[in-house]
Protein backbone atom coordinates (compact mmCIF):
# COMPACT_ATOMS: atom_id res chain seq x y z
CA UNK A 1 0.00 0.00 0.00
CA UNK A 2 2.62 2.49 0.99
CA UNK A 3 4.03 2.41 -2.77
CA UNK A 4 0.36 3.69 -4.13
CA UNK A 5 0.58 6.55 -1.55
CA UNK A 6 2.08 9.71 -2.07
CA UNK A 7 3.23 12.46 1.02
CA UNK A 8 -0.17 14.14 1.35
CA UNK A 9 -1.66 10.50 1.47
CA UNK A 10 1.25 9.32 3.51
CA UNK A 11 1.14 12.36 5.83
CA UNK A 12 -2.99 12.23 6.43
CA UNK A 13 -2.70 8.18 6.59
CA UNK A 14 -0.21 8.53 9.35
CA UNK A 15 -1.32 11.59 11.24
CA UNK A 16 -4.63 9.72 11.33
CA UNK A 17 -3.42 6.12 12.14
CA UNK A 18 -1.00 7.77 14.77
CA UNK A 19 -3.51 9.04 16.64
CA UNK A 20 -5.81 5.82 15.93
CA UNK A 21 -3.59 3.04 16.72
CA UNK A 22 -3.31 3.48 20.86
CA UNK A 23 -7.25 4.14 21.18
CA UNK A 24 -7.35 1.18 19.08
CA UNK A 25 -6.07 -1.07 22.10
CA UNK A 26 -8.26 -1.37 25.05
CA UNK A 27 -11.84 -1.77 26.00
CA UNK A 28 -12.59 1.24 27.10
CA UNK A 29 -16.06 3.32 26.04
CA UNK A 30 -14.38 6.41 25.55
CA UNK A 31 -11.84 4.63 23.23
CA UNK A 32 -14.03 2.77 20.99
CA UNK A 33 -16.19 5.97 20.76
CA UNK A 34 -13.21 7.98 19.25
CA UNK A 35 -12.19 4.75 17.63
CA UNK A 36 -14.99 4.60 15.62
CA UNK A 37 -14.66 8.92 15.39
CA UNK A 38 -11.37 8.85 14.06
CA UNK A 39 -11.10 5.41 11.67
CA UNK A 40 -14.14 6.99 9.50
CA UNK A 41 -12.18 9.89 8.50
CA UNK A 42 -9.22 8.11 8.03
CA UNK A 43 -10.15 5.81 5.79
CA UNK A 44 -12.12 8.95 3.95
CA UNK A 45 -8.87 11.35 4.18
CA UNK A 46 -6.70 8.37 2.46
CA UNK A 47 -9.08 7.54 -0.50
CA UNK A 48 -9.06 11.24 -0.56
CA UNK A 49 -5.53 11.32 -1.23
CA UNK A 50 -5.43 8.10 -3.59
CA UNK A 51 -7.81 9.53 -5.63
CA UNK A 52 -5.63 12.65 -5.98
CA UNK A 53 -3.31 10.50 -6.95
CA UNK A 54 -4.93 8.40 -9.72
CA UNK A 55 -6.76 12.09 -11.01
CA UNK A 56 -3.39 13.87 -11.30
CA UNK A 57 -1.50 10.51 -13.08
CA UNK A 58 1.91 11.36 -11.18
CA UNK A 59 3.93 8.10 -11.43
CA UNK A 60 5.11 7.06 -7.86
CA UNK A 61 7.80 7.96 -6.09
CA UNK A 62 10.08 4.44 -4.63
CA UNK A 63 10.33 4.80 -0.90
CA UNK A 64 12.31 3.11 1.56
CA UNK A 65 12.17 3.65 5.36
CA UNK A 66 10.89 6.09 7.16
CA UNK A 67 8.31 8.38 5.04
CA UNK A 68 9.94 11.61 6.52
CA UNK A 69 13.60 10.66 5.92
CA UNK A 70 13.33 10.77 2.37
CA UNK A 71 14.67 13.58 0.64
CA UNK A 72 12.48 15.81 -1.22
CA UNK A 73 14.45 15.28 -4.90
CA UNK A 74 13.26 15.91 -8.23
CA UNK A 75 10.18 17.87 -7.06
CA UNK A 76 6.68 17.15 -9.24
CA UNK A 77 4.87 19.52 -10.94
CA UNK A 78 2.21 20.94 -8.92
CA UNK A 79 -0.76 20.28 -10.81
CA UNK A 80 -2.81 24.13 -9.50
CA UNK A 81 -6.11 22.56 -11.11
CA UNK A 82 -9.27 22.52 -8.50
CA UNK A 83 -9.05 19.52 -5.87
CA UNK A 84 -12.80 19.08 -4.69
CA UNK A 85 -11.55 16.45 -2.88
CA UNK A 86 -9.30 17.79 -1.08
CA UNK A 87 -11.86 20.69 0.15
CA UNK A 88 -13.47 18.34 1.90
CA UNK A 89 -10.76 18.36 4.36
CA UNK A 90 -12.49 21.06 6.20
CA UNK A 91 -15.68 18.65 6.38
CA UNK A 92 -13.35 15.82 8.02
CA UNK A 93 -12.22 18.36 10.60
CA UNK A 94 -16.02 19.71 11.53
CA UNK A 95 -16.64 16.04 11.84
CA UNK A 96 -13.86 15.31 14.06
CA UNK A 97 -14.68 18.64 15.88
CA UNK A 98 -18.32 17.17 16.64
CA UNK A 99 -17.02 14.22 18.06
CA UNK A 100 -15.13 16.13 20.50
CA UNK A 101 -18.29 18.13 21.35
CA UNK A 102 -20.29 15.38 21.66
CA UNK A 103 -17.66 12.99 23.47
CA UNK A 104 -17.73 16.28 25.66
CA UNK A 105 -21.05 16.38 26.15
CA UNK A 106 -21.50 12.85 26.84
CA UNK A 107 -18.46 12.83 29.64
CA UNK A 108 -19.69 15.78 31.19
CA UNK A 109 -23.50 14.32 31.88
CA UNK A 110 -22.19 10.95 33.06
CA UNK A 111 -19.73 12.53 35.24
CA UNK A 112 -22.46 14.86 36.71
CA UNK A 113 -24.48 12.31 37.19
CA UNK A 114 -21.93 9.90 38.80
CA UNK A 115 -21.09 12.33 40.86
CA UNK A 116 -24.43 13.07 41.97
CA UNK A 117 -24.79 9.76 42.95
CA UNK A 118 -21.75 9.59 44.84
CA UNK A 119 -23.31 12.50 46.68
CA UNK A 120 -26.17 11.28 47.37
CA UNK A 121 -24.89 7.61 48.61
CA UNK A 122 -22.52 9.72 50.99
CA UNK A 123 -24.95 12.01 52.56
CA UNK A 124 -27.23 9.12 53.11
CA UNK A 125 -24.57 6.99 55.29
CA UNK A 126 -23.59 10.15 56.89
CA UNK A 127 -27.37 10.57 58.18
CA UNK A 128 -27.75 6.73 58.68
CA UNK A 129 -24.74 6.99 61.18
CA UNK A 130 -26.07 10.09 62.21
CA UNK A 131 -29.38 8.50 63.25
CA UNK A 132 -27.37 5.22 64.85
CA UNK A 133 -25.45 7.60 66.84
CA UNK A 134 -28.44 9.48 67.83
CA UNK A 135 -30.45 6.40 68.75
CA UNK A 136 -27.26 4.37 70.04
CA UNK A 137 -25.46 6.80 72.01
CA UNK A 138 -22.53 6.91 70.09
CA UNK A 139 -23.53 10.67 68.23
CA UNK A 140 -21.60 12.51 70.32
CA UNK A 141 -24.27 13.87 72.43
CA UNK A 142 -25.35 11.63 75.31
CA UNK A 143 -28.17 13.86 76.57
CA UNK A 144 -30.24 12.39 72.81
CA UNK A 145 -28.79 8.92 72.85
CA UNK A 146 -32.53 7.25 73.29
CA UNK A 147 -30.59 4.15 74.05
CA UNK A 148 -29.22 5.53 77.02
CA UNK A 149 -32.31 7.59 77.97
CA UNK A 150 -34.18 4.44 78.26
CA UNK A 151 -32.06 2.54 80.06
CA UNK A 152 -31.76 5.05 82.77
CA UNK A 153 -35.72 5.58 82.72
CA UNK A 154 -36.13 1.82 83.33
CA UNK A 155 -33.50 1.61 86.18
CA UNK A 156 -35.66 4.29 87.88
CA UNK A 157 -38.19 2.59 87.25
CA UNK A 158 -36.74 -0.48 88.59
CA UNK A 159 -35.74 1.32 91.46
CA UNK A 160 -39.16 2.74 92.52
CA UNK A 161 -41.01 -1.44 92.47
CA UNK A 162 -37.90 -2.48 94.29
CA UNK A 163 -38.92 -0.22 97.16
CA UNK A 164 -42.45 -0.97 96.89
CA UNK A 165 -41.47 -4.33 97.77
CA UNK A 166 -38.75 -3.17 99.98
CA UNK A 167 -41.67 -1.24 102.21
CA UNK A 168 -44.19 -3.75 102.21
CA UNK A 169 -42.18 -5.98 103.65
CA UNK A 170 -40.69 -3.77 106.33
CA UNK A 171 -44.77 -2.80 107.20
CA UNK A 172 -44.70 -7.14 107.67
CA UNK A 173 -42.28 -6.74 110.19
CA UNK A 174 -43.23 -4.33 112.01
CA UNK A 175 -46.92 -5.57 112.00
CA UNK A 176 -44.96 -9.05 113.53
CA UNK A 177 -43.23 -7.60 116.43
CA UNK A 178 -46.60 -4.95 116.85
CA UNK A 179 -48.64 -8.57 117.21
CA UNK A 180 -45.63 -9.96 119.33
CA UNK A 181 -45.91 -6.50 121.95
CA UNK A 182 -49.94 -7.69 121.81
CA UNK A 183 -48.99 -11.68 123.07
CA UNK A 184 -47.54 -9.84 125.89
CA UNK A 185 -50.15 -7.58 126.77
CA UNK A 186 -52.38 -10.50 127.09
CA UNK A 187 -50.10 -12.37 129.41
CA UNK A 188 -50.25 -9.20 131.68
CA UNK A 189 -53.80 -8.89 131.31
CA UNK A 190 -54.48 -12.99 132.73
CA UNK A 191 -51.85 -12.14 135.57
CA UNK A 192 -54.01 -8.98 136.21
CA UNK A 193 -57.28 -10.93 135.92
CA UNK A 194 -55.61 -14.07 138.38
CA UNK A 195 -54.00 -11.15 140.74
CA UNK A 196 -57.79 -9.47 140.94
CA UNK A 197 -59.55 -12.88 141.81
CA UNK A 198 -56.76 -13.85 144.70
CA UNK A 199 -57.48 -10.13 146.00
CA UNK A 200 -61.01 -10.73 145.79
CA UNK A 201 -60.61 -14.44 147.72
CA UNK A 202 -58.12 -12.53 150.23
CA UNK A 203 -61.49 -9.29 150.55
CA UNK A 204 -63.45 -12.09 151.14
CA UNK A 205 -61.32 -13.72 153.83
CA UNK A 206 -61.15 -10.57 155.70
CA UNK A 207 -64.82 -9.79 155.95
CA UNK A 208 -65.53 -13.19 157.68
CA UNK A 209 -62.54 -12.02 159.72
CA UNK A 210 -63.98 -8.90 160.33
CA UNK A 211 -67.19 -10.60 160.87
CA UNK A 212 -65.87 -12.75 163.81
CA UNK A 213 -64.15 -9.75 165.33
CA UNK A 214 -67.62 -8.47 166.17
CA UNK A 215 -67.51 -4.60 167.44
CA UNK A 216 -63.79 -4.59 166.88
CA UNK A 217 -63.90 -5.95 163.32
CA UNK A 218 -66.11 -3.52 161.65
CA UNK A 219 -63.70 -1.12 160.40
CA UNK A 220 -62.33 -3.72 159.22
CA UNK A 221 -64.88 -5.49 157.53
CA UNK A 222 -65.07 -1.99 155.94
CA UNK A 223 -61.67 -2.22 154.23
CA UNK A 224 -62.37 -5.91 153.16
CA UNK A 225 -65.56 -4.93 151.35
CA UNK A 226 -63.50 -1.65 149.48
CA UNK A 227 -60.85 -4.38 148.73
CA UNK A 228 -63.52 -6.52 147.04
CA UNK A 229 -64.52 -4.16 144.97
CA UNK A 230 -61.68 -2.71 143.77
CA UNK A 231 -61.22 -6.65 142.70
CA UNK A 232 -63.63 -6.54 140.73
CA UNK A 233 -63.48 -3.68 139.29
CA UNK A 234 -59.34 -4.72 138.34
CA UNK A 235 -61.42 -7.70 137.17
CA UNK A 236 -63.41 -6.39 134.92
CA UNK A 237 -60.73 -3.44 133.41
CA UNK A 238 -59.01 -6.73 132.72
CA UNK A 239 -61.75 -8.44 130.62
CA UNK A 240 -62.10 -5.39 128.61
CA UNK A 241 -58.59 -4.80 127.99
CA UNK A 242 -58.41 -9.04 126.98
CA UNK A 243 -61.57 -8.23 124.66
CA UNK A 244 -60.06 -5.12 123.18
CA UNK A 245 -56.26 -6.93 122.66
CA UNK A 246 -58.05 -9.65 120.75
CA UNK A 247 -59.41 -7.39 118.48
CA UNK A 248 -56.66 -5.42 117.93
CA UNK A 249 -54.80 -8.41 117.27
CA UNK A 250 -57.61 -9.90 114.95
CA UNK A 251 -57.50 -6.29 113.01
CA UNK A 252 -53.21 -6.77 112.83
CA UNK A 253 -53.59 -10.46 111.48
CA UNK A 254 -56.29 -8.80 108.73
CA UNK A 255 -53.46 -5.96 108.06
CA UNK A 256 -50.71 -8.55 108.44
CA UNK A 257 -52.64 -10.87 105.59
CA UNK A 258 -53.08 -7.93 103.18
CA UNK A 259 -49.59 -6.42 103.80
CA UNK A 260 -48.49 -10.18 102.70
CA UNK A 261 -50.87 -10.30 99.75
CA UNK A 262 -49.95 -6.62 98.14
CA UNK A 263 -46.27 -7.95 99.60
CA UNK A 264 -46.26 -10.60 97.51
CA UNK A 265 -47.91 -9.52 94.02
CA UNK A 266 -45.80 -6.46 94.61
CA UNK A 267 -42.77 -8.44 94.15
CA UNK A 268 -43.91 -10.74 91.63
CA UNK A 269 -44.86 -7.52 89.03
CA UNK A 270 -41.36 -5.71 90.09
CA UNK A 271 -39.83 -9.69 88.92
CA UNK A 272 -42.57 -9.29 86.17
CA UNK A 273 -41.32 -5.80 84.97
CA UNK A 274 -37.39 -6.63 85.53
CA UNK A 275 -37.84 -9.46 83.11
CA UNK A 276 -39.92 -7.56 80.60
CA UNK A 277 -37.40 -4.63 81.01
CA UNK A 278 -34.24 -6.81 80.71
CA UNK A 279 -35.88 -8.20 77.38
CA UNK A 280 -36.84 -5.22 75.92
CA UNK A 281 -33.20 -3.75 76.57
CA UNK A 282 -31.78 -6.84 75.30
CA UNK A 283 -33.56 -6.54 72.43
CA UNK A 284 -33.00 -3.05 71.39
CA UNK A 285 -28.99 -4.23 72.09
CA UNK A 286 -29.82 -6.46 69.78
CA UNK A 287 -31.35 -4.39 67.21
CA UNK A 288 -28.80 -1.54 67.90
CA UNK A 289 -26.22 -4.42 67.48
CA UNK A 290 -27.58 -4.91 63.81
CA UNK A 291 -27.98 -1.32 62.58
CA UNK A 292 -24.29 -1.30 63.71
CA UNK A 293 -23.57 -4.44 61.29
CA UNK A 294 -25.55 -2.53 58.95
CA UNK A 295 -24.12 0.61 59.18
CA UNK A 296 -20.50 -1.02 59.10
CA UNK A 297 -21.73 -2.56 55.83
CA UNK A 298 -23.25 1.02 54.77
CA UNK A 299 -19.47 2.32 55.95
CA UNK A 300 -17.47 -0.39 53.62
CA UNK A 301 -19.87 0.26 50.73
CA UNK A 302 -19.34 4.05 50.83
CA UNK A 303 -15.15 2.99 50.75
CA UNK A 304 -16.12 0.61 48.02
CA UNK A 305 -17.67 4.10 46.41
CA UNK A 306 -14.47 5.72 47.15
CA UNK A 307 -12.40 3.76 45.30
CA UNK A 308 -14.38 3.40 42.28
CA UNK A 309 -14.43 7.06 42.28
CA UNK A 310 -10.60 7.05 41.67
CA UNK A 311 -10.89 4.47 38.97
CA UNK A 312 -13.87 6.09 37.10
CA UNK A 313 -12.09 9.55 37.37
CA UNK A 314 -9.03 7.99 35.70
CA UNK A 315 -11.72 6.19 33.20
CA UNK A 316 -12.55 9.76 32.70
CA UNK A 317 -10.10 11.44 32.15
CA UNK A 318 -9.70 9.48 28.88
CA UNK A 319 -12.59 11.60 27.31
CA UNK A 320 -9.63 14.89 27.54
CA UNK A 321 -7.36 12.63 26.33
CA UNK A 322 -9.21 11.30 23.20
CA UNK A 323 -10.17 15.02 22.86
CA UNK A 324 -6.57 16.12 22.65
CA UNK A 325 -5.19 13.17 20.30
CA UNK A 326 -8.79 14.35 17.72
CA UNK A 327 -7.25 17.82 18.21
CA UNK A 328 -3.86 16.87 17.44
CA UNK A 329 -4.86 15.54 14.09
CA UNK A 330 -7.23 18.47 13.35
CA UNK A 331 -4.26 20.87 13.56
CA UNK A 332 -1.91 19.44 10.64
CA UNK A 333 -5.54 18.00 8.61
CA UNK A 334 -6.12 22.28 8.73
CA UNK A 335 -2.32 22.84 7.87
CA UNK A 336 -2.82 20.37 4.99
CA UNK A 337 -5.47 22.02 4.08
CA UNK A 338 -4.56 25.68 3.52
CA UNK A 339 -1.16 24.47 1.76
CA UNK A 340 -3.25 22.87 -0.86
CA UNK A 341 -5.83 25.93 -0.92
CA UNK A 342 -2.33 28.05 -1.57
CA UNK A 343 -0.88 25.87 -4.10
CA UNK A 344 -4.32 25.89 -5.75
CA UNK A 345 -4.67 29.69 -5.99
CA UNK A 346 -0.90 29.89 -7.38
CA UNK A 347 -1.35 30.13 -11.10
CA UNK A 348 2.74 29.55 -11.04
CA UNK A 349 3.68 26.13 -10.37
CA UNK A 350 7.42 27.77 -9.55
CA UNK A 351 6.37 30.05 -7.04
CA UNK A 352 3.48 28.05 -5.29
CA UNK A 353 6.03 25.29 -3.57
CA UNK A 354 5.34 22.08 -2.73
CA UNK A 355 1.84 21.59 -1.82
CA UNK A 356 3.09 18.83 0.59
CA UNK A 357 5.39 20.96 2.31
CA UNK A 358 9.12 19.82 3.76
CA UNK A 359 7.66 15.65 4.92
CA UNK A 360 10.91 15.99 7.35
CA UNK A 361 9.61 19.25 8.96
CA UNK A 362 6.42 17.53 9.43
CA UNK A 363 7.60 14.97 11.61
CA UNK A 364 8.86 18.20 13.65
CA UNK A 365 6.09 19.57 13.53
CA UNK A 366 3.64 16.61 14.74
CA UNK A 367 6.20 16.03 17.31
CA UNK A 368 6.54 19.21 18.66
CA UNK A 369 1.89 19.11 18.81
CA UNK A 370 2.23 15.98 20.34
CA UNK A 371 1.47 15.91 24.03
CA UNK A 372 1.79 12.48 25.15
CA UNK A 373 4.49 9.65 24.92
CA UNK A 374 1.72 6.91 23.58
CA UNK A 375 1.39 9.74 20.76
CA UNK A 376 5.20 10.26 19.95
CA UNK A 377 5.34 6.21 20.50
CA UNK A 378 3.02 5.76 17.66
CA UNK A 379 4.69 7.88 15.16
CA UNK A 380 7.88 6.49 16.00
CA UNK A 381 6.95 2.92 15.66
CA UNK A 382 5.00 3.66 12.79
CA UNK A 383 7.80 5.81 10.93
CA UNK A 384 10.35 2.90 11.58
CA UNK A 385 7.65 0.17 10.50
CA UNK A 386 7.32 -1.63 13.07
CA UNK A 387 3.27 -0.49 13.01
CA UNK A 388 1.99 -1.04 9.34
CA UNK A 389 -0.46 1.79 7.73
CA UNK A 390 -3.15 -0.88 6.65
CA UNK B 1 -12.47 27.63 56.64
CA UNK B 2 -11.91 26.07 53.81
CA UNK B 3 -8.58 27.20 51.61
CA UNK B 4 -9.70 27.89 47.90
CA UNK B 5 -7.90 26.46 44.83
CA UNK B 6 -8.17 27.77 41.67
CA UNK B 7 -8.66 24.74 39.10
CA UNK B 8 -7.82 25.52 35.05
CA UNK B 9 -8.76 23.48 32.14
CA UNK B 10 -10.05 23.98 28.49
CA UNK B 11 -12.15 20.65 28.92
CA UNK B 12 -15.48 21.00 30.83
CA UNK B 13 -15.06 17.17 31.68
CA UNK B 14 -11.90 17.55 33.39
CA UNK B 15 -13.01 20.72 35.47
CA UNK B 16 -16.06 18.74 36.78
CA UNK B 17 -14.17 15.89 37.84
CA UNK B 18 -10.78 17.85 38.85
CA UNK B 19 -13.59 20.22 41.16
CA UNK B 20 -15.70 17.28 42.38
CA UNK B 21 -12.06 15.44 43.44
CA UNK B 22 -11.30 18.59 45.54
CA UNK B 23 -14.49 19.07 47.04
CA UNK B 24 -14.88 15.98 48.09
CA UNK B 25 -11.51 16.47 49.46
CA UNK B 26 -12.67 19.46 51.76
CA UNK B 27 -11.65 22.25 49.49
CA UNK B 28 -13.17 25.33 47.70
CA UNK B 29 -12.48 25.49 44.09
CA UNK B 30 -12.59 28.10 41.10
CA UNK B 31 -12.59 26.81 37.95
CA UNK B 32 -11.94 28.84 34.55
CA UNK B 33 -11.66 27.66 31.27
CA UNK B 34 -8.32 29.00 30.17
CA UNK B 35 -5.74 31.37 31.71
CA UNK B 36 -7.71 34.65 30.93
CA UNK B 37 -10.43 33.62 32.53
CA UNK B 38 -8.63 32.43 35.32
CA UNK B 39 -6.83 35.50 35.81
CA UNK B 40 -10.27 37.45 35.50
CA UNK B 41 -11.73 35.35 38.26
CA UNK B 42 -8.81 35.14 40.38
CA UNK B 43 -9.05 39.22 40.64
CA UNK B 44 -9.60 40.62 44.24
CA UNK B 45 -9.75 36.62 45.43
CA UNK B 46 -7.06 35.06 47.53
CA UNK B 47 -6.17 31.56 46.61
CA UNK B 48 -3.90 28.51 48.36
CA UNK B 49 -2.83 27.16 45.05
CA UNK B 50 -3.65 26.98 41.22
CA UNK B 51 -4.01 23.51 39.37
CA UNK B 52 -3.68 24.43 35.72
CA UNK B 53 -3.75 22.80 32.17
CA UNK B 54 -1.07 23.56 29.85
CA UNK B 55 -2.85 23.73 26.32
CA UNK B 56 -5.51 25.72 26.63
CA UNK B 57 -6.95 28.37 24.25
CA UNK B 58 -6.21 32.19 24.70
CA UNK B 59 -3.92 31.93 27.35
CA UNK B 60 -2.18 28.47 27.89
CA UNK B 61 -1.06 27.53 31.18
CA UNK B 62 3.15 28.77 30.77
CA UNK B 63 1.42 32.21 29.79
CA UNK B 64 -0.60 31.85 32.96
CA UNK B 65 2.18 30.90 35.45
CA UNK B 66 4.05 34.06 34.53
CA UNK B 67 1.47 36.55 34.80
CA UNK B 68 0.66 34.81 38.11
CA UNK B 69 4.83 35.10 39.36
CA UNK B 70 4.04 38.58 38.46
CA UNK B 71 0.90 39.71 40.72
CA UNK B 72 2.17 40.83 44.00
CA UNK B 73 -0.39 38.39 45.71
CA UNK B 74 0.54 35.17 43.38
CA UNK B 75 4.53 34.91 43.86
CA UNK B 76 4.81 32.25 46.23
CA UNK B 77 1.61 30.27 46.16
CA UNK B 78 1.84 26.64 44.70
CA UNK B 79 0.83 26.33 41.04
CA UNK B 80 0.97 22.21 40.04
CA UNK B 81 0.41 21.70 36.30
CA UNK B 82 -2.27 19.23 35.30
CA UNK B 83 -1.77 17.74 31.66
CA UNK B 84 -1.31 15.11 29.34
CA UNK B 85 2.59 16.86 28.28
CA UNK B 86 5.15 14.01 28.90
CA UNK B 87 8.41 16.03 27.70
CA UNK B 88 10.85 16.41 30.32
CA UNK B 89 11.81 20.25 28.00
CA UNK B 90 7.93 21.07 28.43
CA UNK B 91 8.18 20.25 32.14
CA UNK B 92 11.33 22.47 32.69
CA UNK B 93 9.28 25.36 30.56
CA UNK B 94 6.97 24.86 32.72
CA UNK B 95 8.82 25.13 36.12
CA UNK B 96 11.12 28.16 34.45
CA UNK B 97 8.35 30.09 34.46
CA UNK B 98 7.62 29.42 37.61
CA UNK B 99 5.46 26.13 38.22
CA UNK B 100 5.94 24.02 41.84
CA UNK B 101 4.83 20.42 40.43
CA UNK B 102 3.63 18.47 37.67
CA UNK B 103 0.96 15.62 37.29
CA UNK B 104 0.36 14.01 34.02
CA UNK B 105 -2.83 12.94 32.72
CA UNK B 106 -4.74 10.28 33.50
CA UNK B 107 -4.47 11.57 36.89
CA UNK B 108 -5.43 8.98 40.38
CA UNK B 109 -7.99 11.30 42.67
CA UNK B 110 -5.52 10.56 45.59
CA UNK B 111 -2.92 11.32 43.70
CA UNK B 112 -3.98 14.71 43.09
CA UNK B 113 -5.82 15.03 47.14
CA UNK B 114 -1.99 14.21 48.17
CA UNK B 115 -0.26 16.44 45.84
CA UNK B 116 -2.81 19.21 47.06
CA UNK B 117 -2.65 18.58 50.75
CA UNK B 118 1.71 18.50 50.70
CA UNK B 119 1.42 22.28 49.08
CA UNK B 120 -1.52 23.52 50.88
CA UNK B 121 -1.42 22.70 54.84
Amino acid sequence: MMKMIDKPTVFVSLLLLVTASPVLIGSRPARLIATAALIVPAIIAAQLCLRQRVRRNVPETPQHGPVSSVPEQNAEPVDTSPRPEVELIPVLVNQLQSVINDTETAALEIGGRFMDIVSRARAQAARAAESLGEFAGSGGDDGKALIKVSKQAFAAVMDNLRSVSDVARRTLANIGKISESMTNIREVVSEIDYIADQTNLLALNASIEAARAGEHGRGFAVVADEVRRLSTRSTSAADSIGKLSRHVEEEIAGICSETERYSSRSEQRSLESERIMEATLARLDQVMAQAGSELDAISAGTGELARDIGSIVVSMQFQDITRQRIEHVIGPLQDLHTRWQRCAAEPNPARAGNPDGDAGRGVERLEDIYTMESERRVMRDTLTGSVGTA
Amino acid sequence: MAHTLLVVDDSASMRQMVTFTLKDAGYEVIAAAHGKEALAKLDGTRVSMVITDLNMPEMDGIELIRQLRSRPGCRFIPIVMLTTESQEAKKQAGRQAGASGWIVKPFNPDQLVETVRKFVK
